[in-house]
């Protein structure tokens, strides 16, 4: 819920369509519906200048919708950050499309308490923790990894801690 | 108000008026050269699959080069409307476009005359985004692109062939500079080898 003062939680139809199949969504739908963006990218036409450059199934993804909501936030001026697990869609923006922000939900979540003052830090170490034992693909040496950076950061926590 | 500031608050009288208009925006969009003919060729292609107004007024056939517009090459070449208001340089054999200092005058001109308009913003926002991804390829990668997402504008390419020869070639460049994924550079080696496979039981 913190995040969404400081963030505009934004997602793309086909996100939903994804979240809404998961067993867990009567949990959250009622959170999703008040405090989510969804927009619907299927009529995109940047879609269409995108196209060359990624296989024909990827064009279809959810992860190409968030690419396309980037770049018309960017385009309006505002700051957008890109959450993207899967390492194609992110690499394809790191190396392409260099004016977006682009993160793995764990690295969100570390700057959450590291550069955005969001989280405290044994918040962001339990966050971690429920991560690893959730079904959430995420590698144990990049979690692992993560907290120990987590661990050894010594900041002044002005908010939340 | 001077000539120019006249004729772009004038509604274009003809086709070739607005195709130099886009010429101009498509130009102006980004502050460089356009790399070469064939890169405006195809950039404009691109632009018009997804902008009906210039799918209307530039119609891209199948040719030696993939898809491409007599209309586009007439007005890149003697522009009736705009003359001298862009100018095809020749780098050592490589001719790169770009706006006149008059062709910059007229950009700046059409933007602020129209630049308020959802329309045209969200066009010129694409021709840039357009530019920025394109103009980075050599002229290879940019057909072997546009010839295997657009095959049906192919059937009268006279370099495809060489393309083909090259195609591993030419995907591993852009795979390596990251400009394709994976998935994409699979899908391009799949079509090279069984083109090369039909050509060759064909023969």
């Amino acid at each position: 819920m913190r995040i969404l003062e400081n963030f505009r939680f934004i997602i793309g139809k086909k996100v939903e369509n994804d979240i809404i199949k998961s067993r867990n969504y009567p949990k959250i739908r009622d959170f999703i519906q008040k405090n989510v963006e969804i927009f619907d990218c299927e009529n995109c036409r940047e879609r269409e200048i995108l196209r060359p450059f990624v296989s024909a199934n990827q064009l279809k993804k959810g992860e190409i919708d968030v690419i396309l909501l980037g770049m018309k936030f960017y385009r309006e001026n505002l700051k957008p950050v890109l959450i993207l697990d899967d390492e194609w869609a992110r690499k394809f923006v790191e190396k392409n499309l260099k004016e977006l922000v682009v993160k793995t939900t764990s690295i969100f979540i570390r700057d959450c308490y590291m550069s955005y003052n969001i989280f405290g830090k044994n918040e962001t170490l339990e966050i971690y923790n429920l991560m690893e034992k959730s079904k959430f693909r995420i590698r144990k040496e990049v979690v692992e990894k993560l907290k120990k950076e987590i661990e050894g950061c010594e900041k002044n926590e002005y908010k939340n801690s | 108000m001077d000539g120019i500031d006249k004729k772009i608050k004038e509604v274009p009288q003809d086709e070739l008026e607005v195709i130099e208009r886009y010429i101009i925006l498509l130009l102006g969009a980004r502050d460089s050269p356009i790399p070469s003919l064939l890169h405006l060729e195809k950039e404009m292609f691109i632009f018009s699959k997804i902008n009906e107004k210039v799918r209307k007024f530039i119609p891209f056939t199948p040719h030696y080069q993939g898809p491409y517009s007599d209309l586009l090459k007439d007005a890149i070449e003697s522009p009736l409307y705009f003359p001298s208001a862009w100018e095809i340089i020749d780098k050592g054999g490589k001719k790169e476009i770009v706006l006149t200092s008059k062709g910059k005058k007229i950009f700046e001109e059409l933007v602020k005359m129209f630049g308020k308009d959802e329309n045209f913003s969200s066009s010129l926002r694409n021709l840039k985004l357009i530019r920025e991804l394109y103009d980075r390829l050599n002229e290879e990668e940019l057909l072997i692109l546009v010839y295997f997402t657009y095959p049906e504008y192919i059937t009268k390419s006279k370099i495809l062939e060489s393309i083909i020869r090259k195609g591993e070639e030419i995907a591993q460049s852009l795979l390596r500079k990251g400009i394709i994924t994976e998935e994409k550079y699979e899908e391009i080696i799949k079509w090279v080898k069984s083109y090369r496979r039909e050509k060759y039981s064909n023969s």
